[in-house]
């Protein structure tokens, strides 16, 4: 007679078993004495463990396991934060004050610029005729002058607004560095 | 165990807030240190893994989904734990050579009872096995874990774990029929 394997026993002891097979182990189990004595031994076992009780903890661990808990974190919500509220108004000014300026000093260096011409400027630079790209007028190195925003803004108001905002944006970003969670460890 | 309340718990510990972490600790600490407790055989031992798998859960919440239960989770913080210090620190206890009794500084009261006795016979018979049939019989018949369960826990092959534990049980049963357990 063929006896029980240990996979078939475990599996019959931990109940893993379709009932096909489960019904096919009983009934080996019915004319076996020695695979029945091994199963009666295993489940005496799985009752010894069971009663097991358990060990009552003489002393609560809650207060050592929070004192060595890293510090409590911070999260902040960011859009509650001031400091990026400043920083995205400041970003919404700037673009409205920029995009005029922009948009104006583009029509400048390209006056009427239409897709022929501006092949023809270019051409030098894929003949590598190096000499008539540097002598090109076009490409002569000249300050600008600033155009005149369509609101009647000039140049130094502009300017004085830039420096501004410049220094708040610096201001923004110490506060929000300043306020930079803890990582924790 | 209230599982909402453990939910909410698990929610605000993930946030940071550690008083919300405090009551997770008093719900689970006692599973949790008989978990150390069983594996390591020793109070104090076990106390500290209690302590530091607590405190690796509170750092790992992260990696954690707070849509699933804490305890399994905590527990299995705590094998693994138990089962590391156990193959780096401790002796491998042949059962040849008779049953240690578990190291118990200061034992209670209850430990001088028959049934102490008993139990502590039991627990020393389990702390005799090697660490990987301890660790089998721990998942098994105290977490009760299934067989794919201990694989992936202890990341061994399905079959390993099969005759792992039929052996364990083998060698457990027998040392507790010497004892006439």
């Amino acid at each position: 007679m063929k006896h029980l394997n240990e996979i078939e026993l475990n599996e019959y002891l931990d109940e893993m078993l379709d009932e096909a097979t489960k019904k096919k182990i009983e009934a080996h189990l019915s004319g076996c004495e020695e695979c029945r004595a091994k199963v009666v031994g295993f489940q005496a076992l799985f009752s010894t463990l069971d009663e097991l009780p358990e060990i009552p903890l003489r002393r609560d661990l809650t207060p050592n396991i929070l004192a060595n808990l890293p510090k409590p974190i911070r999260v902040p919500i960011l859009w509650r934060e001031p400091a990026f509220l400043l920083q995205s108004a400041l970003t919404i000014i700037l673009l409205a004050l920029g995009m005029p300026i922009l948009s104006a000093k583009m029509t400048s260096l390209l006056p009427a610029t239409s897709y022929t011409a501006l092949i023809e400027m270019l051409a030098p630079l894929y003949t590598w005729d190096f000499d008539t790209l540097f002598t090109m007028p076009e490409f002569a190195f000249s300050m600008p002058t600033l155009p005149t925003l369509p609101t009647g803004t000039d140049a130094n108001t502009l300017l004085m607004l830039l420096f501004s905002a410049a220094i708040l944006w610096g201001i923004g970003n110490y506060s929000l560095l300043r306020s930079k969670p803890e990582v924790r460890g | 165990m209230n599982i909402v309340n453990d939910r909410s718990l698990i929610k605000l510990a993930a946030q940071g807030d550690q008083d919300a972490f405090g009551e997770l600790v008093q719900l689970h600490q006692s599973a949790v240190f008989n978990i150390a407790y069983r594996m390591l055989g020793n109070r104090r031992d076990a106390e500290d893994a209690t302590q530091e798998a607590f405190i690796r859960a509170y750092n790992a919440f992260g990696k954690f989904d707070i849509k699933r239960p804490f305890r399994p989770w905590i527990k299995r913080i705590v094998t693994n734990l138990c089962l590391n210090q156990i193959k780096s620190h401790y002796p491998t206890l042949s059962l040849e050579n008779g049953l240690p009794l578990p190291k118990e500084p200061n034992p209670g009261p209850e430990a001088q009872t028959a049934k102490s006795e008993k139990d502590a016979e039991i627990r020393a018979a389990i702390l005799s096995l090697k660490p990987h049939y301890r660790a089998v019989i721990e998942l098994r018949h105290f977490q009760e874990l299934n067989y794919e369960e201990i694989a992936k826990s202890l990341d061994k092959p399905l079959s390993t774990i099969k005759s792992d534990l039929f052996r364990a049980r083998k060698m457990l049963a027998e040392k507790l029929k010497e004892l006439r357990l």
